[in-house]
């Protein structure tokens, strides 16, 4: 299955869900969704999640899966981290602009 | 797992020479890192090479063994501690005060090579002919054309080896720290200074000790 595109090819801007599909019954939803802040990150990023909940939040267990260092994956984490609250900030603004 | 995670678009063996701490860290940093210093000691023992300060190495007197590794040790620990400090007040993040000091110490492992290339008596016997010529510059150099060649070549030996000292321990800091940009180089640079004159400081005592 393709990947779910997030950003806007053309102007870079957030996308929005405005139609859901049941493949099974064909009908078919309309509407405008924002996306779920997870959903905003890398599949990458996302995988990693993943991985780490599945290793219950362990950096350990996390490096020893990833036969990294175990510095090297909090500083991945770090990183998601840092995206994820800026994500939010993005999503508050956008919030607070709309109620304008 | 998705092996996708960290993209690892690099050469493996040049991520493995110059930033082995993505691979490696804590304990298991320190125990290799730990035995390097102490093999530096030995090997270093054998040509009379000392490691007088961080970033020092130079042929120098006979001593005893344990000076050697006295030197090791105090030159990993006077870096290892500055950085710690350095890396407490730039951090953004917490981190593992045992990945500093394990990763420094693997950070060390050049020196083996600089100790390797200071091991042939040529290296001595062109020192002390160049510290004879100091104090007397009108004494004509006596050496042989094949110490001058060992000698040269142990000096390129010596000097690559610092530089990538060097850069494993920037690597070192800014992996265990999680320090990135000017913020992690500037205060690399600050911190090895420092350590570098603390560690002149703390081996000064143990020189005056064999030198009686």
């Amino acid at each position: 299955m393709s990947q779910l595109p997030v950003q806007c090819p053309a102007c870079k801007e957030q996308l929005k869900v405005k139609r859901l599909v049941c493949e099974n019954c064909q009908t078919q939803v309309e509407g405008l969704y924002e996306l779920p802040l997870l959903v905003r990150l890398e599949s990458e990023e996302q995988a990693f999640l993943i991985d780490f909940l599945k290793c219950s939040g362990s950096l350990k267990d996390m490096a020893a899966l990833m036969k990294l260092s175990y510095p090297t994956v909090r500083n991945r984490l770090d990183e998601i981290i840092d995206k994820i609250k800026q994500l939010e900030k993005t999503v508050a603004k956008e919030a607070k602009e709309k109620s304008k | 797992m998705n092996e996708q995670v960290i993209p690892l678009k690099k050469n493996r063996l040049i991520i493995w020479m110059f930033n082995p701490f993505m691979y490696i860290a804590g304990g298991q940093a320190l125990i290799i890192g730990l035995l390097v210093i102490v093999t530096t000691g030995l090997i270093g023992s054998l040509g009379n090479v000392h490691f007088d300060g961080v970033l020092d190495m130079h042929p120098g007197p006979v001593a005893p063994l344990w000076l050697f590794f006295a030197e090791g040790f105090i030159d990993w620990l006077s870096l290892a501690a500055v950085l710690l400090v350095a890396g407490l007040i730039m951090k953004g993040t917490s981190f593992r005060f045992i990945d500093v000091f394990g990763t420094q110490a693997l950070a060390r492992w050049p020196m083996l090579l600089s100790a390797a290339a200071g091991l042939p008596p040529a290296n001595q016997r062109v020192t002390d002919e160049l510290l004879k010529m100091a104090q007397n510059p009108n004494q004509p150099l006596s050496l042989q054309p094949v110490d001058i060649a060992v000698f040269a070549a142990a000096m390129i030996v010596i000097l690559i080896a610092l530089a990538w000292m060097v850069v494993l321990m920037y690597r070192a800091y800014a992996v265990s720290c999680n320090l990135r940009g000017a913020k992690a180089i500037i205060s690399f640079i600050a911190a090895l200074l420092i350590a570098e004159v603390a560690s002149k400081f703390a081996l000064w005592p143990l020189f005056k000790i064999i030198s009686k």
